[in-house]
């Protein structure tokens, strides 16, 4: 019953577009969708989401075999620079591009923003499955007489295509509902020109038409995704620990492989860190409004934390569910929480202005309104830790704990959200960074007279005064390195654990809160 | 009186028949095994007298009470059961004081019985650790501790070894039979391994195909299977083409006394444990006697060297192989020897047959 709530919560802002859409005109609509404009558009969305994808499946692969595979100095630092780009939100890289290069605005700035930004998207999964694989087979394959590059086309990439496609379609989502980055780099998407259309005029079809064509083609490419996992086999090795692959000797190809690597990391971090420290470094000499900054870091903790409360005491139970029970309302119950991981934010607020303007106008502009928002963009991030962290925890404690004579709700309260604890934890605090990084939404939604880091920063570069916009840029930076600085903590640990084997396996191998780093990245996908 | 009675239990999955019509009774104060292959059914049938599966036909009673039937079901924590899975599942977040208290809740005498009944698997001393820090065979007894504590009717134990390496295995599986017995609890435990059914248990009910086939004392089990399929699962079974007249069987390996109930008289097949073969050196010479008339001339083939024994393959003159067990290391390959069989053997009227005459 409380998991309802959340799955209502889930489906009221698209469920609303839908309504909106239905009540108008279909000719009228019609005549919106075949405009010049709106095919134009969608034409300049979907190549750019394919541009970008491409190029971040190369870089992707690319670095993890780079980093996994080959006999390079440093791969740990490596690791963590390649997955650290995560830590940029793309607005805030879109910023640091256009205040260094100004004529890089346009379809180049978004491919090569958002490429840099989203191939750890592609990486980390792909890295994972790489330390994941069995080491035996490509052994095999070379005991064989295969050469090391025809290993890599026949055997690994074969079993790597679930990870990569996974991140592929992550990154083809992001792209789509990306509203930061192309705005800063004026190039027109669906999500840019919903926006300006909405704040221009009083008749809403054309953004209700746009919207309802964008979530259309992301519902295209969810089901994709879907299908994709729903065939892959994820191959799990013994609980022993897991035997090391050997490196491959890189021979005559070393300098290029440092090189590329340098570059990737050069590009994706170097120069976003450089400028912002430019802007900083001028910035200095007065145009820094520390009242200001106060104030929005003030509004942002405020807007973030509220979010992550709701966001989490709405999960608890669709995800506490969904871990126990298979079946098709359970199952039902989650897809719906999943909607707001769909449908792009610039959506997602678009309907929630219709909706308060017409029902609930004490609500329109207001900070419960924008915590709802939260609510529906980031439940996927809760429900996916607090599943993932009671799934974790096997049902044979619950088992045992009902024969030692306690009752189903005795045994929630002192073995299930017990052991769930940490997981619930790092879901809250994952949505409460999300929440904090979030423009979109916030962007809409936000009442009038409250700031937060976000949009000073977007106003800011908005009006191309880059200095004054260097000091947002730089916290929400810092604010983003943190899940990224636990996910690498989090992964020395798991390295540093004793043998499974020599335990109970139930209790010492099964029981971890470690998240994997490909599910880490399709969580963090919540971030917009 | 019966600790637990199972009648008629029916449940499958889907199209799957899992259990058929499964019955079962368990004495007071002793411990069962049910014996079983893998997939044949054990731990569906230790869920449904947990509570944790519903049966989908048929009546369980536990201490007298029923539990599930077509009109009754009582709930996994009303069952007054001790359930400890297959890898002891210690609850990570509570130490050992923490894990063997949980059944107890509130009562007076808890500290006092969780001390107890760590005392019985002799693990007293490590009360305050927590489950990471105990080794597999103690989170096993602990495990099997914090079972005991609530003074359960019926305790149940799921592979409860299997899961630890072979040296320790004897001896959790010691300490955790004494306990039980101290206790004077009545356990069900399932297993695949027959040694762990036939060295710990007082009843050993043989489970094939969602049934149970045979539930003897582990001596009768062994000694007097109810058909070839037992005999084979519970130990090494030679078989012999035999004619069965006056209670007596007729073989290639002498003429050997039936044991009870006979088969009718007329051609089957006679049961002999690889133990029962006395196998001699034949250096010429007349052959000896034994309870089997003369013994019979053959040849030694391989032997397959166990440690504590070892299993000799024989041919006989008709070609057939039969095994026997040998303590000392046995006659080379390719030896003459004279082969015997000491006590009693099983007749059966034809192989596979499932009614014993």
């Amino acid at each position: 019953m409380p998991a309802c709530v959340a799955a209502v919560v889930a489906v009221l802002p698209l469920g609303y577009l839908v309504v909106v859409a239905a009540r108008a005109d279909p000719a009228v609509l019609l005549a919106q969708v075949v405009r010049p404009r709106s095919l134009l558009l969608l034409g300049s969305s979907v190549g750019l989401a394919v541009t970008v994808t491409a190029v971040s499946v190369v870089l992707g692969v690319g670095a993890a075999w780079l980093i996994e595979r080959g006999a390079l100095r440093g791969r740990r630092v490596w690791g963590v620079l390649a997955a650290l780009p995560l830590a940029i939100p793309s607005y805030v890289a879109a910023f640091s591009w256009i205040s260094a290069v100004p004529e890089i605005a346009g379809f180049t700035g978004a491919v090569v923003v958002l490429s840099l930004s989203c191939f750890p998207y592609v990486y980390l999964p792909t890295a994972a499955a790489l330390r994941r694989l069995d080491p035996a087979m490509e052994e095999a394959s070379r005991s064989l007489g295969v050469s090391t590059l025809a290993t890599f086309w026949r055997i690994t990439l074969p079993q790597l295509r679930p990870a990569v496609a996974a991140g592929a379609l992550l990154v083809s989502l992001y792209t789509l509902s990306d509203f930061g980055a192309v705005s800063i780099l004026r190039y027109d998407t669906f999500t840019r020109v919903i926006f300006t259309s909405f704040n221009a005029s009083f008749d809403r079809t054309p953004a209700v038409v746009l919207s309802g064509m964008l979530v259309l083609v992301t519902a295209v490419i969810v089901i994709a995704e879907a299908r994709t996992r729903g065939r892959a086999r994820y191959a799990r090795l013994g609980s022993g620990a897991a035997r090391l692959s050997t490196c491959i000797p890189l021979g005559r190809m070393r300098v290029p492989a440092y090189g590329s690597l340098g570059l990737l990391a050069a590009a994706s971090l170097g120069l976003p860190l450089l400028t912002m420290g430019y802007w900083l470094s001028v910035g200095r000499s007065g145009e820094i409004d520390l009242p200001r900054i106060v104030e929005a870091v003030g509004g942002s903790l405020v807007l973030a934390g509220g979010g992550a409360v709701v966001t989490m005491l709405l999960a608890l139970p669709v995800g506490l569910l969904a871990a126990r029970y298979t079946g098709r309302i359970p199952g039902l119950l989650e897809r719906a929480t999943y909607l707001g991981h769909a449908v792009p934010a610039i959506v997602i607020a678009l309907s929630l202005v219709f909706f308060t303007v017409r029902y609930a106008i004490d609500l329109y502009l207001s900070v419960p309104l924008v915590l709802f928002a939260y609510a529906v963009l980031f439940l996927p991030l809760a429900v996916g830790s607090v599943r993932a962290s009671a799934a974790q925890s096997p049902p044979v404690f619950e088992e045992v704990a009902r024969s030692l004579g306690r009752a189903p709700r005795q045994v929630l309260r002192t073995i299930t959200l017990p052991l769930a604890a940490p997981g619930i934890a790092a879901g809250t605090a994952l949505v409460f960074l999300a929440a904090m990084k979030e423009l979109t939404v916030t962007l809409v939604l936000h009442p009038t007279g409250m700031d937060t880091l976000a949009i000073r920063l977007w106003s800011e570069t908005f009006t191309r005064s880059y200095a004054a916009a260097a000091p947002y840029a730089a916290l929400l930076m810092l604010v983003s390195a943190v899940p990224t600085y636990l996910l690498g903590r989090d992964r020395r640990r798991t390295g540093g654990l004793p043998d499974p084997t020599q335990g109970a396996p139930a209790t010492s191998g099964t029981y971890q809160t470690f998240p994997d780093p490909g599910s880490y990245a399709y969580d963090q996908a919540g971030k917009r | 009186m019966s600790a637990l009675s199972v009648t008629g239990a029916v449940k499958s999955f889907g199209r799957t028949a899992v259990l058929c019509g499964l019955s079962l009774d368990v004495a007071q104060g002793s411990i069962a095994a049910v014996l079983g292959p893998s997939g044949c059914g054990k731990t569906t049938l230790l869920r449904i007298l947990a509570g944790f599966e519903t049966p989908d036909a048929g009546e369980i009673r536990i201490g007298g009470r029923t539990v599930a039937s077509p009109s009754a079901w009582v709930p996994p924590e009303r069952r007054t059961i001790g359930f400890v899975p297959q890898e002891g599942a210690l609850f990570p977040h509570l130490s050992v004081r923490g894990n063997v208290g949980y059944g107890l809740g509130r009562s007076r005498d808890r500290a006092a019985r969780v001390l107890e009944v760590l005392d019985l698997v002799g693990l007293a001393h490590l009360v305050e650790r927590m489950p990471h820090e105990l080794s597999g065979g103690q989170q096993q007894r602990v495990a099997v501790a914090r079972a005991l504590a609530p003074r359960p009717a019926l305790v149940l134990l799921d592979e409860p070894f299997s899961s630890l390496d072979a040296g320790l295995r004897a001896d959790v599986r010691d300490v955790v039979r004494a306990a039980l017995c101290a206790d004077g609890a009545t356990a069900v435990l399932v297993t695949h391994d027959q040694e762990e059914a036939l060295s710990c248990a007082d009843l050993v009910a043989v489970m094939q195909r969602g049934r149970i086939v045979q539930a003897d004392d582990p001596i009768t089990v062994y000694r007097a299977p109810r058909d070839l399929d037992v005999a084979a699962f519970v130990g090494e079974a030679v078989r012999v083409t035999a004619t069965f007249s006056g209670g007596f069987a007729e073989t290639e390996v002498g003429r050997l006394a039936l044991r009870e109930p006979r088969p009718p008289d007329g051609v089957g097949v006679a049961l002999i444990r690889p133990e029962q073969f006395v196998v001699v050196d034949r250096d010429g010479g007349a052959a000896p006697k034994s309870d089997s008339g003369p013994a019979v001339a053959a040849t030694a083939g391989q032997q397959s060297f166990l440690g504590h024994d070892a299993l000799l393959a024989i041919s006989l003159a008709s070609g057939a192989v039969v095994t026997a067990r040998t303590l000392d290391p046995g006659p080379a390959r390719e030896r003459p020897i004279w082969l015997s069989v000491r006590g009693p053997v099983n007749g059966y009227v034809r192989e596979g047959s499932s009614q014993r005459w």
